[in-house]
């Protein structure tokens, strides 16, 4: 063979591959619905009724808000304890996560763009056996309304902050195969200014929310935890 | 057929299966993340790349070198699978890195590293066109952005005007000005080190004269932004908030031109500098000697 041939050959070879990955590419990820944690209803999936929590029919949300994308379900509860206190529950979830353009809309933008100064950002982990949950917990200020704010991301299948650990667990999935774009957004926030004993009553709702459900279930909304991982196996 | 004939259609063949790849990601990125500050140079880069391309098209002919599969194929495979999971999973991110690593692959396998070595100015320009993370540019950009608005209050404020700042927080006047992170300016850091790249290498700098060029980027970019919120604050001050965001939305291109302009100027000039003063202190020597 000349050294043109085979060049010719390499060629063809090189413009062959790359128009086969192009093939396979450009049909978008399909989630397969026999895999539980794809198909979600967040409506059905979050109980009216969880613990000592009540979901109390709110003059606020009568108009159900829609969800703005890359979100395609919203959910906005408020819930009442049996003890008098009340909190706000928020998910929103994107089938279709997408890359960085649309990455996660922080709760700490939200609150800035309706005016609110972020006062205190601080990160914590709430731990559970077979619960490992990263939190992070926000103030938000407006003139005198106090927002007490607890969020976490789930991207993937893993509970995770903004940042390097959303982008990790990004590429893992992306790399190692899993469900890179789908994503959500979980807070729960209250009104008062007793920061510790507020924080304290979101990790009751959050473990009581968590307790209620199934493990598949609760793996959609916490993540997979990663010591769980090894002994499921 | 004869050669010229042959090796175009080679070319050709090469583009056409990239661009049915990777143009769907273009028309994408064209559409949102390119209309970005921080990202708006990326189309005009992926022009200046195609007429290096053109440049160099004695290279187009494979070059009397040895070819090296191994690391080629690696490189190739390893880059069509992260273009395959990137575009799939709609990550511009690792879809543009894909770009790279297939890229360099087929140079291994056209010419070995004599192709990389030839073409190493294409490769350190598409390291360029990757999306910069927001958190990334964020944390980069940010303690800038700081030191900017306290400039700017300090001068205003030495020159006698009411004027105070908190962080980012502008209190001029009865005004309060949020200094975001669009208005300082400073996202466009990354277009103006591609500019002073691409010009070091038309100019054929030397070493010295590139690394000069390239510390000379933040001052002269603080510098300009610094300007463009001193006339934005003095003008919300004397003509009211709406002259003020008048000039705040033309403003953005004419800094960006100005820093670029003199940036070019200054890299000029600084070598002069030294070799007068250089010159003037060897002459020195020889008249104390």
């Amino acid at each position: 063979m000349s050294p043109f041939v085979q060049r010719l050959t390499g060629c063809v070879f090189i413009s062959a591959s790359l128009i086969v990955t192009a093939w396979q590419s450009h049909t978008p990820a399909v989630y397969e619905p026999s895999k539980p944690s794809t198909i979600l209803d967040l409506a059905t999936l979050v109980p009216a009724r969880l613990g000592q929590w009540q979901q109390t029919p709110d003059q606020h949300l009568q108009a159900p808000m829609a969800p703005i994308p890359p979100y395609t379900q919203l959910l906005e509860r408020i819930y009442h304890h049996s003890s008098g206190a009340w909190i706000m529950l928020s998910i929103a979830y994107g089938e279709q996560q997408l890359g960085e353009e649309l990455q996660p809309h922080r709760p700490e933008s939200c609150y800035q763009a309706q005016g609110f100064t972020i006062t205190r950002s601080q990160d914590t982990k709430l731990q559970q056996p077979g619960i490992q949950l990263p939190i992070r917990r926000l103030i938000a200020q407006r003139h005198q309304r106090h927002e007490l704010i607890s969020y976490w991301l789930v991207q993937g299948d893993q509970a995770v902050l903004p940042g390097l650990s959303r982008l990790a667990a990004q590429w893992q999935a992306l790399l190692l195969g899993g469900h890179a774009s789908h994503g959500m957004v979980i807070r729960i926030s209250s009104l008062g200014s007793h920061a510790e004993a507020t924080y304290r009553q979101h990790d009751r709702f959050i473990l009581d929310l968590l307790n209620t459900l199934s493990t598949t279930e609760r793996m959609s909304l916490a993540g997979r935890p990663v010591p769980m991982t090894k002994e499921s196996l | 057929m004869n050669t010229q004939a042959l090796r175009l259609s080679m070319v050709t063949l090469l583009l056409g299966s990239w661009l049915i790849l990777f143009g769907p990601l273009y028309l994408r990125l064209w559409q949102t993340h390119w209309q970005e500050e921080s990202a708006g140079h990326v189309p005009l880069l992926g022009l200046v790349i195609l007429a290096l391309l053109w440049q160099q098209r004695r290279l187009w002919i494979p070059p009397h070198q040895p070819i090296s599969p191994l690391p080629g194929c690696l490189l190739f495979i390893s880059g069509l699978w992260l273009a395959h999971a990137g575009i799939q999973h709609g990550m511009p991110l690792p879809a543009m890195m894909a770009q790279l690593l297939v890229f360099a692959g087929i140079l291994l396998l056209w010419g070995g590293w004599f192709m990389v070595r030839q073409l190493r100015f294409v490769l350190l320009l598409l390291l360029f066109t990757l999306p910069v993370p927001p958190y990334l540019l964020y944390t980069l950009t940010a303690p800038l952005k700081s030191l900017l608005s306290s400039w700017a209050v300090g001068i205003l404020h030495e020159a006698g005007y009411s004027i105070a700042h908190h962080g980012v927080m502008i209190v001029l006047d009865q005004y309060r000005l949020l200094l975001a992170d669009a208005c300082s300016g400073l996202h466009s850091l990354i277009s103006l080190t591609v500019l002073a790249l691409i010009y070091q290498h038309l100019c054929r700098y030397s070493w010295p004269q590139t690394l000069w060029l390239l510390l000379l980027i933040l001052p002269v970019t603080l510098l300009c932004n610094l300007i463009r919120l001193l006339i934005l604050l003095l003008l919300t001050h004397s003509q009211g908030i709406a002259q003020g965001l008048q000039w705040h939305s033309v403003s953005g291109l004419a800094t960006f031109a100005l820093s670029g302009l003199l940036l070019l100027a200054l890299s000029h000039v600084g070598p002069h500098v030294a070799a007068t003063l250089l010159s003037s202190r060897l002459k020195n020597r020889r008249r104390s000697s």
